[in-house]
């Protein structure tokens, strides 16, 4: 549709033409949170919205890539690209090892299972201090310069790092757009809707289940890693149960198995807990009420939701 | 004499203490239409499920086309070219009837991860024969007016087409139908009966579980009738149908159908 | 050897409580099939109400115990009615989400009420122990067996010798079957619903005295509380017994032999196993993992 291509263009061009804008560094702060998250909510998108299966413990994979990361800088003073491969390497690894694990399990065993891991991986950052500093944490994890010719930039310029995270959504978005266009998206999304049937026509559903976590998690891993050189202070918090919740719930309230749903759904939830701030202690508990009331009445998403209002406002008129 | 292409051998399916299917033998030989009938619970699905390894056999062999599948997974066996369809309707609901049989084409899709990632020439070439043959197979079933319906849209009829038509995507050899007519009306199985017809022609050889007998009568080249998990005859239309013991067995269920 | 039947002895102590919270999971997931992450709540509150009665308001041990179980059962009762019914037709997706939604309003609700400064219940028990063969015995420690079993063995005989527990029995089996019965379905889940949060928030008001009591202990017990359903076999009521007394045990030893780290993370290395190795639990049926 014209109309899509048209919005979809304007919202390029506005995230391209935003810091120039919006100079404040809270707003770019801001928008590098959002970036973070939207890659983490492409991940999600990937395993929940079209290949059907819930975790509950992304965060297993954003802490993977995030320690994995900063440790490859801090111990083998490799720059930060390196990091970000050696953080999609280990959380695909892990990704793999919870696929094979978990292969016969599908809807609330999935689900507990990668929470479990989740709160294993918690507990060995929190205990393992030789490694990780246990709940002290890692520190100075360096944001690199890039050095294009001539020309230097200084990443650590949250402008210059907003680039580069857009950049790194937009590879992402756009892979994500290829990997359902494909076979293996109907892959996935015959895994979800009928795995029975898929595998009657041929699909080998354990394989393109193992495939579809361990590109997520590299995703997540990835996101990890670009997280922990931007605020270049980690600790067992990036496996903090809140963050599994708050990705899966970019992607409900986002729209679930759509191609734009992460990045809206990404908007919504890096503001909202900012904008609960507000309410000060309560703040967790009108977080939870806004969960609530999406799971329950906007299953497909808030923009669905709106739709369909307006849909039924114009209908009554 | 042709080879036959399934070959099912002292096939047993016991489930806990109950015997579903004992000792069965049969064999299916290139383009034939069979069909395998008998009183509800006679143990034929359980067949379709063991055959296309939904189930795991207590004993027995199948053998198809020379290749040993007694033990393989599903999707293997689908890879060897037995595809199946289900008793009750089977499709990915939330998808259009076209993306429906698209996803049926799987199989057929050589495409590397590498491949859909950088949108190759050999996966847009993919994407284009499989949106070929989907449309073809539309045709094929009738469903081409519908082909941008969601699949759990279509009225109940075309649901049981649409079933099919994903079936006919994997490009089966051996085709299992199970109930291919069930809640059909008369309009609707006589097309049914048409469509096995013209998937014979194609070069589909069809193995059918029916408890229409007018469809089973009128279009099967050989009938296995099965009863409390045995076989309990084997032959043409003609001489199942004056089988006293399959007579016996359905004795009460439609005696009518069978005797005319 | 002293020192390990002491560990084990300790084992069996919390995990007689544990047991408790299992008990109660396992009859709320496998008669009412729902994914309730808010079980572990209950517990909490349980703990908290016991700290508010007894030790805020001076009841009388005993009866404030009684009456934090029964203001938790109608908690219970509450959420099974107003929440839980009618999300019953919903997906496992959007049950499971939402029951992490109340799970986080109820303790972020219960930390606004009791501020988040964790409380100690201060037992009424002497401090001192009883000696037995080289074992100590707290006599705290000791309550909390005795009415740990005790309430096991009530909730055996509901489920086996009375007319609502034989039904409850017959909707786990097979609730269409039951419902064709006559068995009144919809009783059945909120009495199911009430018995699981009554027997966590007793295992509640018997650990609130050992450990501290903050809003965020429901976590825990949550967790733990899973980690039993699931070695347990999920609507196994000897499973969750076991693995409940398991957990107890395990843990103590870990924490004794290996560290105090290590206790937290057994129970979800064994919670992993079983999942890989045996998913329907050690005593659960083989079959469904969907």
């Amino acid at each position: 549709m014209k109309q899509n291509r048209i919005l979809i263009l304007l919202c390029l061009l506005g995230s391209l033409v935003y810091p120039l804008v919006l100079k404040d560094p809270y707003f770019m702060h801001m928008a590098i949170l959002i970036g973070i998250y939207s890659l983490l909510a492409i991940s999600i998108n990937l395993l929940l919205g079209y290949t059907g299966q819930l975790s509950l413990g992304h965060a297993a994979f954003f802490g993977v890539g995030a320690y994995a990361s900063a440790l490859v800088y801090l111990n083998l003073k490799v720059p930060m690209w390196g990091g970000m491969v050696a953080a999609m390497a280990f959380s695909g690894a892990l990704g793999w090892i919870v696929a094979k694990l978990a292969f016969k399990l599908r809807g609330a065993y999935f689900v507990i299972m990668t929470i479990g891991i989740a709160e294993v991986l918690k507990l060995v950052a929190l205990n393992w201090i030789d490694l990780t500093k246990g709940p002290m944490g890692l520190t100075d994890i360096a944001v690199p310069s890039l050095s294009l010719g001539g020309l230097t930039i200084d990443l650590g310029e949250k402008t210059a790092y907003y680039y580069l995270l857009l950049f790194m959504v937009f590879l992402c978005v756009y892979l994500q757009y290829r990997l359902v266009h494909s076979s293996f998206g109907r892959a996935f999304i015959s895994i979800r809707e009928n795995e029975d049937l898929a595998a009657s026509v041929g699909i080998n559903c354990y394989k393109y289940l193992i495939i579809v976590v361990v590109i997520s998690a590299a995703i997540a891993g990835m996101a990890g890693s670009l997280y922990a050189h931007y605020v270049s202070f980690i600790d067992p918090g990036v496996f903090a149960f809140f963050i599994s919740v708050n990705v899966v719930m970019t992607v409900i309230g986002g729209g679930q198995g759509t191609l734009a749903g992460p990045i809206i759904g990404a908007i919504l939830f890096t503001l909202i807990p900012e904008w609960l701030r507000v309410f000060g202690d309560a703040r967790m508990a009108v977080y939870a009420v806004v969960v609530i009331v999406i799971v329950i009445f906007m299953p497909r998403g808030i923009l669905h939701y709106l739709a369909q209002l307006a849909a039924l406002r114009k209908r009554v008129s | 004499m042709n080879k036959a292409i399934l070959h099912v051998s002292h096939l047993t399916v016991r489930f806990g203490g109950l015997t579903a299917v004992s000792d069965v033998d049969f064999s299916i030989f290139p383009q034939e239409i069979v069909s395998l009938i008998g009183p509800n619970g006679a143990g034929k699905t359980t067949i379709f499920n063991a055959v296309t390894g939904f189930i795991r056999k207590t004993g027995g062999t199948v053998t198809f086309e020379g290749h040993d599948l007694t033990d393989r997974k599903t999707h293997e066996i689908a890879r060897r070219g037995i595809v199946r369809t289900f008793q009750i309707t089977s499709l990915f609901p939330n998808l259009t009837v076209l993306d429906n049989i698209r996803t049926g084409h799987h199989m057929e899709e050589k495409v590397t991860l590498f491949d859909a990632l950088l949108n190759t020439r050999r996966k847009q070439q993919t994407e284009e024969e499989t949106l070929e043959k989907g449309h073809e197979i539309l045709k094929f079933v009738g469903l081409e007016g519908k082909k941008d319906i969601l699949a759990s849209n279509l009225p109940y009829g075309e649901q049981r087409l649409l079933e099919i038509a994903i079936a006919l995507a994997a490009k089966p050899n051996l085709l299992l139908l199970d109930e291919p007519s069930a809640g059909l009306n008369d309009t609707e199985t006589q097309g049914m009966k048409v469509l096995i017809g013209k998937m014979r022609e194609r070069g589909v050889t069809i193995l059918l579980v029916e408890h229409d007998m007018k469809l089973v009568m009128g279009i099967s080249d050989r009938i296995v009738v099965l009863n409390f998990g045995k076989k309990i005859a084997t032959g043409t239309p003609e001489e199942i149908r004056c089988n006293p013991e399959v007579i016996k067995a359905y004795l009460g269920e439609r005696r009518r159908d069978v005797a005319h | 050897m002293t020192v390990f039947l002491q560990y084990i002895i300790n084992g069996l102590i919390i995990g007689g409580a544990y047991a408790l919270i299992g008990i109660g999971l396992t009859l709320v997931l496998g008669i009412m099939n729902v994914v309730n992450f808010a079980h572990g709540e209950m517990y909490m509150l349980g703990a908290y109400f016991l700290f508010t009665f007894f030790t805020r308001m001076g009841i009388n041990f005993y009866l404030a115990m009684l009456l934090a179980i029964t203001a938790v059962m109608l908690v219970g009762f509450v959420y099974e009615r107003s929440i839980l019914k009618p999300l019953r037709r919903r997906s496992i997706e959007t049950v499971m989400l939402s029951m992490i939604g109340f799970s986080l309003l109820i303790q972020n609700v219960a930390m606004l009420i009791w501020t988040p400064v964790p409380e100690a219940i201060k037992s009424p028990f002497p401090l001192t122990a009883y000696t037995l063969a080289g074992l100590y015995f707290l006599p705290q420690r000791i309550m909390v067996i005795c009415v740990a079993f005790l309430l096991v063995i009530l909730t055996h005989l509901l489920l086996k010798k009375t007319k609502t527990g034989k039904a409850m029995r017959a909707t786990f089996q097979d609730l269409e079957a039951a419902s064709l019965m006559g068995i009144r379905i919809d009783r059945i889940y909120s009495f199911t619903f009430v018995l699981g949060a009554g027997l966590a928030a007793a295992a509640g008001t018997l650990l609130g005295p050992i450990f501290t009591v903050h809003p965020y202990i429901g976590n825990l017990a949550n967790a733990k509380a899973f980690v039993i359903v699931i070695i347990g076999g999920m609507g196994s009521f000897p499973g969750a017994i076991t693995a409940g007394l398991l957990l107890g045990v395990f843990e103590s030893l870990g924490a004794g032999y290996i560290s105090s780290a290590f206790q937290d993370a057994i129970g979800f290395v064994l919670l992993i196993l079983i999942l890989v190795y045996r998913p329907t639990g050690l005593l659960g049926k083989v079959g469904q993992t969907r």
